[in-house]
């Protein structure tokens, strides 16, 4: 799904759109095209034409797949809305070199609004120490575990690397796959990695690259990392032929109770919803890895959207006041109800609104967490991406040597730079 | 262009003639060759899709040139077109044989199942051969099982060994009918004279079907055999589905890597360059081909 | 080839039922069931339950349930891709088959020295794959406002289907008789007279068996659309399929029955035209 994403992507920059008109305050955002999302924003923009009936808004929304272009070709000619949808990363890093966003931090420090956000979501829309928009959702990466199949067999949740592997080893011998994983689209294993990489080294390698900071570097730990997978592969700890399974036959066998374990992010959370009865989602941390530098409390969790304003909007008080509305604990814990999405305002995502699996790593997870490190391959350029991605499947199938795709990916993010 | 004074029809015939054809030409001018051209042209330049290109001279083409990734890819293509002439044109005229001399009662019937898959998107063809590949609920595994050949058993898409050869199996089975189809079509126009002389000789089906359908037939082999490499460069939906040319590039055809060079790692100067690459090859390639199998006629048939 | 359109019905040897029979038969008939059975089994597990596919994949359904047509229609937006592939193939169909008919008449009736010319880059065309043209149809549609619209399928897509339409055309203008031109000439009739009122009206069934392979062959066209199309309210079933298939992951009988909904209209199309489908792909050039 995240892989169809990208490409779509890809082909909506290459489409055209023209800007529109502003007017009071102009607005755009990208939650049309699905229930859930006009939903949320019909009701965000409701609200705020209640409590604040003397802001009119130019409200243009349009689908996430050609909101990229069209907000590129406004930014590009000089007509920007005034307040907008942003992705965070290289999309708004672009935006604020070329001077054209608004720095948030002066608001941010009045009335404890930035205090109200997850301080390692404000890093991800923060660069060269200015936050340039309001991070608004978030997908995080976690272990899933079929805790019904945990229960019968009389498993225990794994607190270190160690013990996750002599778990595996256990539940091998019982003949069931330890680590549901289908990776034909190459995403699913990236997982795999970047924790053990962040474990191992610690979070922010790749940002670091994308930041052109000119002693990023993944090594020496991602050939450890690189190791350590294509050791659990060859173990056989994952599906057979995994690497031509898609993320859904994975997830067929982790429903079914053949796997016990997976690693995805948050959206495993709908991908469960039909389970077959038997089956029990609980989630756990990436354990900790012995002797990583890395902090081990680090959260693989991204940013997904973010709000910003633009440098040229007239009225920068009124965009402020939409954009604390927006980002307020009623309207997000709206978001969570409506999308079953974890909000980046501490404390929006309630177990109401979030329901108990996800509340659970909102409130345990998220918040212990030292940092959030945004997920790699869409960090990373494009062209990095499928490096990343077919060195991955080789290091797992044990055609391509550990040391040899820490190499080709860093020679990648080097390329990129 | 006019008409000149050698043209045998008159003025106004070649006239209506340019005219009738006029809706043709602008479509395909437009549509197909101005983009071959212009993939040309884009082969000198870097470019993203969205800024404007720079243009790099031949530095695409050598890296073509060195680039193990596109070789093994259109090796992979020729690889599928020599199956193709064995599992698909040389299959399909045994069965055609076998349908039309052998079991002609049911002929119409077995060309309509063996059509199906020709009708259906290869889309839908590829998501279902997913099923049956499937390590753990396949069919294909399954089977092996219960034959006893347990230890056979893989993951065939996600094994690097197997994930190419799985998807030409594919193929076979989906494009296999197209080429019975023509082939019945052919060993029916044979005049059924001669397989009686050759009967009087008391000749059985192996020397019937080489000696006498074989060459009788040759005009269709070597235009099916064409077809079937014309068809294998074309290649992508299936591979797309099946493997998308995982993994680590274990079953890239050319199509699949210009598509992931062009639409997802944005480098679509690149990609025209592997394109037009691989169409001047194609060109090449099947005219050699052709006239190879134009003095080949009447001689082996392997 | 082309101008062998041999019809199926064609007599046969005299059929003696032999050992060699009963082989053949028997080979012949395992090896169509394997042809012919992924789809047999998409169809009957179509009306099994999520959980029973869960127990087992390939057993045969206990219950006759339509609950995964039902998801399938109202958990997705088939219908929206349905209709857009409608409209595609409807355009792009249309399209081919007078553009074709022209092309193909001319290439029949009129001989000057450059239709062997004509004819030469038309076989070229038809050997030029899909994906070299596509970087540069990108850039082409983008510039004239037609990328992301059907419009900017449709003319590609025709334009590649056009030179193989054309050779089967040309397969049914060739089997007229000469002297049916000359006499109409004779009478002082037009070249376009005699397109209208001579050929035209008896090229219906040709151009029929031209629409019904190039529906098929729009139908289940996948590159163009996929590349060219990136709203969701756009895309074609193919392309929408694949996405439907990422979405739904857990139930699979709602999966194979947008599977098979997607399979249908060609198939549906084949058990009515059998004969236009068999002789249009006999008749001229093939596609792959």
């Amino acid at each position: 799904m995240r892989l169809k994403g990208l490409l779509a992507m890809g082909v909506a920059v290459m489409l055209g759109a023209a800007p529109a008109a502003a007017g009071e305050l102009s607005f755009w955002h990208a939650y049309a095209g699905q229930q859930d999302k006009t939903d949320f924003i019909n009701f965000a923009l409701d609200a705020f034409a209640k409590a604040h009936p003397d802001i009119k808004l130019d409200v243009v929304p349009a689908e996430q797949s050609a909101y990229k272009t069209k907000l590129n070709t406004a930014m590009a000619s000089g007509n920007p809305p005034d307040v907008f949808y942003t992705l965070p990363g290289g999309f708004l890093g672009a935006f604020v070199d070329g001077g054209q966003m608004y720095a948030l931090d002066e608001d941010l420090a009045k009335d404890g609004w930035g205090a109200s956000f997850l301080e390692s979501a404000l890093a991800q829309t923060t660069k060269n120490g200015k936050v340039y928009a309001a991070p608004v959702d978030v997908d995080a990466a976690v272990f899933w575990y079929n805790k019904a199949l945990f229960a019968e067999h009389g498993w225990e949740v794994p607190k270190t690397y160690d013990e996750l592997v002599a778990l595996a080893e256990k539940i091998k011998g019982e003949g069931l796959i330890p680590f549901a994983l289908g990776n034909k689209d190459s995403w699913p294993a990236t997982f795999w990695f970047q924790y053990l990489e962040m474990r191992l080294k610690g979070s922010g390698a790749v940002a670091a690259f994308v930041n052109k900071d000119a002693d990023a570097t993944l090594q020496p730990e991602a050939a450890d990392a690189f190791a350590r997978i294509a050791d659990l592969a060859q173990k056989g700890y994952f599906p057979i032929g995994f690497n031509g399974m898609s993320d859904q036959e994975a997830n067929m066998l982790f429903l079914n109770g053949q796997a016990a374990m997976l690693l995805n992010g948050t959206w495993q959370i709908g991908a469960s919803k039909d389970a077959p009865e038997g089956f029990e989602l609980a989630s756990f941390a990436f354990p900790e890895v012995a002797g990583g530098k890395g902090d081990q409390t680090d959260v693989l969790a991204g940013v997904a959207a973010a709000f910003g304003i633009s440098e040229k909007a007239a009225n920068k008080a009124d965009a402020v006041t939409l954009l604390r509305f927006l980002t307020s604990p009623e309207v997000m814990t709206k978001y969570v109800d409506l999308r079953k999405t974890m909000v980046t305002v501490k404390d929006a995502t309630t177990e109401a609104a979030a329901g108990p699996v996800l509340y659970g790593i909102s409130n345990g997870l998220m918040k212990s967490a030292g940092h959030l490190d945004p997920f790699y391959d869409t960090a990373m350029q494009p062209k990095a991406t499928n490096a990343y991605y077919t060195s991955l499947q080789g290091v797992l199938d044990g055609s391509v040597k550990p040391e040899d795709a820490a190499k080709k990916l860093e020679d990648a993010l080097k390329a990129g730079q | 262009m006019t008409s000149t004074s050698r043209d045998v029809a008159p003025k106004e015939q070649t006239r209506a003639a340019l005219l009738f054809l006029l809706p043709a030409f602008v479509l395909i001018a437009v549509f197909v060759a101005y983009p071959i051209v212009y993939a040309g042209w884009l082969s000198f330049f870097q470019w993203d899709g969205a800024s404007a290109p720079a243009f790099v001279g031949l530095d695409n083409f050598l890296r073509l040139a060195t680039d193990a990734i596109f070789w093994k890819s259109l090796g992979r293509n020729l690889l599928i077109a020599a199956t193709a002439i064995v599992l698909q044109v040389f299959l399909a005229l045994l069965i055609a044989y076998c349908l039309v001399r052998i079991v002609p009662f049911v002929s119409r019937l077995f060309l309509f199942f063996y059509l199906v898959p020709v009708m259906v998107s290869e889309i839908c063809i590829g998501l279902l051969w997913r099923f049956l590949y499937n390590p753990y609920f396949g069919l294909v595994n399954a089977s092996l099982k219960a034959l006893g050949l347990g230890s056979l058993q893989r993951g065939w898409l996600g094994d690097s060994a197997t994930a190419f050869p799985a998807v030409v199996v594919v193929m076979s089975f989906t494009y296999l009918g197209l080429y019975v189809l023509l082939f019945v079509a052919a060993v029916r126009n044979v005049p059924e004279t001669l397989y009686e002389t050759a009967e009087i000789d008391g000749a059985g089906h192996f020397t019937k079907f080489f000696s006498i359908t074989v060459p009788m037939v040759w005009d269709a082999v070597r235009a099916n055999t064409l077809l079937a490499i014309i068809g294998s460069l074309k290649t992508f939906s299936l591979v797309f589905v099946l493997t998308n040319g995982g993994p680590n590039h274990a079953s890239e055809v050319v199509s699949t890597y210009l598509y992931k060079a062009g639409f997802s790692s944005f480098e679509m100067g690149y990609a025209a360059t592997i394109g037009f690459a691989q169409m001047v090859l194609t060109a090449a390639g099947a005219f050699i081909i052709f006239r190879y199998l134009k003095r080949a006629r009447g001689g082996s048939e392997r | 080839m082309s101008k062998r359109a041999a019809t199926l019905a064609a007599s046969g040897p005299v059929t003696r039922v032999t050992p060699t029979t009963i082989v053949v038969l028997a080979v012949l008939t395992a090896h169509v069931l394997m042809v012919i059975f992924p789809f047999v089994w998409m169809g009957y597990s179509t009306f099994k339950t999520n959980k029973e596919f869960m127990r087992s994949v390939w057993s045969l359904p206990t219950t006759f349930s339509f609950d995964a047509y039902i998801g399938a229609w109202s958990g997705g937006a088939l219908g929206t891709y349905a209709m857009n592939s409608l409209w595609i193939m409807a355009g792009a169909t249309l399209l081919t088959v007078i553009v074709a008919t022209l092309a193909g008449y001319a290439l029949a009736v009129y001989k000057p020295r450059w239709m062997a010319g004509v004819e030469l880059s038309l076989m070229a065309a038809m050997a030029i794959p899909a994906y070299v043209a596509l970087v540069p149809l990108v850039v082409l549609l983008r510039n004239a406002g037609l990328l992301d619209t059907h419009l900017g399928v449709i003319l590609p897509t025709a334009a590649f289907n056009i030179p193989v339409s054309i050779f089967i055309m040309r397969a049914f203008f060739v089997t007229l008789p000469r002297e049916l031109f000359d006499a109409a000439r004779l009478d002082g009739t037009g070249e376009f007279g005699i397109f209208r009122h001579i050929a035209m009206p008896i090229a219906w069934p040709a151009m029929f068996t031209v629409a019904v392979v190039n529906m098929i062959w729009v139908w289940n066209d996948f590159l163009f659309p996929v590349v060219f199309i990136n709203s969701p309210a756009r895309k074609t079933l193919p392309v929408g399929l694949t996405d439907f298939v990422g979405e739904h992951i857990t139930n699979y009988p709602v999966m194979l029955a947008a599977i098979l909904i997607a399979a249908i209209a060609p198939l549906v199309l084949f058990v009515f035209f059998e004969r236009q489908i068999t002789s249009a792909l006999l008749g001229g050039a093939v596609k792959e």
